[in-house]
């Protein structure tokens, strides 16, 4: 479904690369968790993932696809959820999906219908008339994240997506994700909450200084390296002593 | 569908950004009623007097008299006739209460006399008149506060040249009547007002009939009314560079459709707020700066060849607010940026100097502007009556400009994201 070949960016002026020729697949379904600490290249390959900006050397296939010479098909099929809350703060709840719902062609029936439904599910239907402005920051997450699924993509690309809001609110968005990826939608996510990775990914890859240090899937990677769990197999694998 | 989508959150998120309104409303408002209002005053102030002169006249003859009516007669002076010393005249121009005083010396008539009766004998006597080796100037003194303007002071010297040249002339038509007197013994009658042969005529040179009379209304109305259309460069740029750092710019570069939808809908929302302000500065014309005294607008009898320049203006405006807006990367870039450059390009537009009065490589270099385009084509139907002819020219350049702005913010905003 999603192949990554010898994916390498160095930005321009800057000698070392962000991202250090990375190659993984991740299969129609998974939860696929890219994981590593602020500045490891997390973003940056997402980034080049949902075609942003084109890597320096290798390539992204979506669905076969090259995102270097199909973006415009690959862009239909994929839905972005930003680390940044990445919404109009003075237009409402609502008013900002049906924005980004018509721009991705949603017809206004169906796209009132399935604000609705989203909203329902995320427990935010009362709040659809606010300004964002006005929201919390769990509510700004969950209307953040609901932008990016409007059109029900097959692959569902989030980058850090619960990054500063309670825990209340965050495990309702992974319960949330872990729906949305029952119904077919592939997801891969960048996270520095170890914790959360283990319980939700089905297969992960851990990120360091650009580089792949490792992959597979979470419990064989524990028990591959006598890890209690994620978080120590991370502090041993990246040799830090916290994540920021 | 994108498109429309795209046009009502634009129209949304300016609905809703009440400090963004009142910049792009309100203040241009303000501005073309203050600037007619100061710069109607200076114009009054120099056409309608009211000067304050201490006038001195220690001649007490023809000439003294003479030119305190002629002054008088002007109505350009506010004349406080008074016998005071020189020095405490200079003392009352230092402290600022004349803005300046005219000395008339002790028997500067007498000497006028002295000076013209030889030449008239001589013309009689048929004696070769020259000028004596001690010949005294008659010297009139003009004391002028430093502040006053240099304009104000050249009012004040050219009246009193054109009426001491009038009285230098009565004087010797005098003693030439008396010498005729002396000759044949008739007194010759003697007219006291002189005779004013030419007469001009101001007439404004029109290629047509028109009704339109240029005036600061006429002249300030579409100059500011361009300045202000060029200010939507801030709040347009400060729109783009906002939707870059909330990320819902990047949110909108992974989702199908081109930066051309988003630049489109940006285009077609601020073109409705500049032509809102392209009316509503018609409306302060016609309706606001009548009422506060100063002449009405007159827009001419072509009101969609207006309205065409209303558009293309607009266009011309918002083009230069996306580029600014894709070149730069944080909200101050693109306040100083867009301010200084849009008060530049009006400067060399002939918005706050007259581009014909500018030096003559200032006049070469005024054809880069948008707003000097923009503004020949208002003065075009404003101040000729002209119409789609006229404007044609202007409203082509406008729209070009346009199209290379956009094109060239497509551009740029590639290079950006896909050259990093």
């Amino acid at each position: 479904m999603i192949k990554i070949e010898n994916l390498t960016k160095i930005y321009k002026g800057n000698s070392e690369p962000a991202v250090n020729n990375i190659s993984l697949s991740v299969s129609k379904g998974e939860i696929f968790g890219l994981l590593g600490t602020n500045g490891a290249g997390k973003t940056t390959t997402f980034s080049m993932l949902c075609g942003l900006f084109p890597p320096t050397t290798g390539n992204v296939f979506i669905n076969n696809l090259s995102v270097r010479s199909h973006i415009s098909e690959i862009k239909k099929n994929i839905g972005v959820v930003p680390q940044n809350i990445a919404l109009y703060p003075t237009l409402t709840g609502k008013e900002n999906l049906m924005f980004f719902g018509k721009m991705y062609g949603l017809r206004k029936n169906t796209l009132k219908e399935r604000i609705n439904h989203s909203m329902i599910a995320f427990g935010i239907e009362k709040h659809a008339d606010k300004k964002i402005k006005n929201y919390s920051g769990g509510m700004k997450r969950r209307i953040n994240l609901i932008a990016g699924i409007l059109h029900e993509p097959d692959v569902l690309l989030l980058d850090e997506p619960a990054v500063g809001i309670d825990a209340h609110s965050r495990l309702d968005i992974m319960d949330q994700l872990k729906k949305i990826n029952k119904m077919g939608t592939t997801i891969i996510y960048t996270s520095h909450y170890l914790e959360e990775a283990e319980n939700l990914c089905t297969d992960i890859a851990i990120i360091d200084e650009g580089k792949i240090i490792s992959k597979g899937k979470p419990d064989k990677l524990i028990q591959e390296n006598n890890c209690d769990n994620l978080e120590s197999l991370f502090f041993k694998l990246t040799d830090k002593k916290h994540i920021d | 569908m994108k498109f429309r989508a795209s046009f009502i959150k634009e129209l949304l998120v300016l609905l809703r950004d009440i400090p963004g309104l009142i910049v792009l409303f309100i203040m241009p408002i303000a501005m073309i009623i203050v600037i007619s209002l100061v710069q109607d005053t200076t114009i009054q102030s120099l056409k309608g007097s009211k000067i304050d002169i201490l006038y001195i006249d220690n001649d007490e003859d023809i000439l003294g008299t003479s030119l305190l009516t002629g002054l008088q007669k002007s109505e350009l002076f506010n004349i406080d006739k008074n016998k005071l010393s020189e020095k405490d005249a200079k003392h009352k121009v230092a402290k600022g209460e004349y803005r300046i005083a005219v000395i008339i010396p002790e028997g500067t008539t007498d000497l006028i006399r002295k000076q013209i009766k030889p030449y008239i004998t001589s013309i009689f006597t048929g004696e070769n008149y020259k000028q004596k080796k001690d010949f005294t100037k008659t010297q009139i003194k003009i004391l002028s506060d430093p502040t006053t303007k240099s304009t104000f002071r050249h009012t004040i010297i050219s009246s009193l040249e054109t009426y001491t040249a009038k009285i230098e002339t009565q004087i010797l038509l005098k003693i030439l009547a008396e010498n005729l007197e002396q000759m044949t013994g008739v007194k010759p009658e003697m007219n006291e007002e002189p005779i004013e042969a030419v007469e001009f005529i101001e007439e404004f040179a029109f290629e047509k009939e028109t009704k339109i009379t240029p005036n600061s209304t006429q002249h300030n109305v579409p100059a500011w009314t361009m300045f202000a259309m060029f200010f939507i460069v801030i709040p347009l740029a400060g729109n783009m560079i906002q939707e870059r750092n909330d990320g819902s710019f990047f949110r909108l570069m992974t989702m199908p459709g081109s930066y051309l939808t988003v630049l489109t809908s940006k285009t077609a929302v601020y073109l409705l707020v500049t032509f809102t302000q392209f009316i509503l500065m018609l409306l302060v014309g016609i309706l606001i700066l009548p009422a506060v005294g100063l002449p009405v607008l007159k827009i001419g009898s072509h009101p969609f060849a207006l309205a065409f320049m209303g558009i293309a203006s607009g266009l011309a405006a918002i083009g230069f607010g996306l580029l600014v807006g894709t070149i730069t990367n944080t909200h101050e870039q693109s306040g100083v940026f867009g301010s200084v450059s849009v008060i530049i390009l009006a400067a060399l537009g002939g918005v706050w100097y007259p581009i014909y009065a500018m030096p003559h490589i200032m006049q070469k270099i005024s054809i880069i502007s948008p707003l000097n385009w923009g503004l020949s084509g208002f003065y075009e139907i404003f101040l000729k009556d002209g119409g789609f002819a006229q404007i044609i020219g202007s409203v082509t350049v406008l729209i070009i400009f346009f199209v290379m702005t956009v094109f060239l913010s497509v551009l740029i905003e590639k290079i950006k994201r896909f050259n990093k």
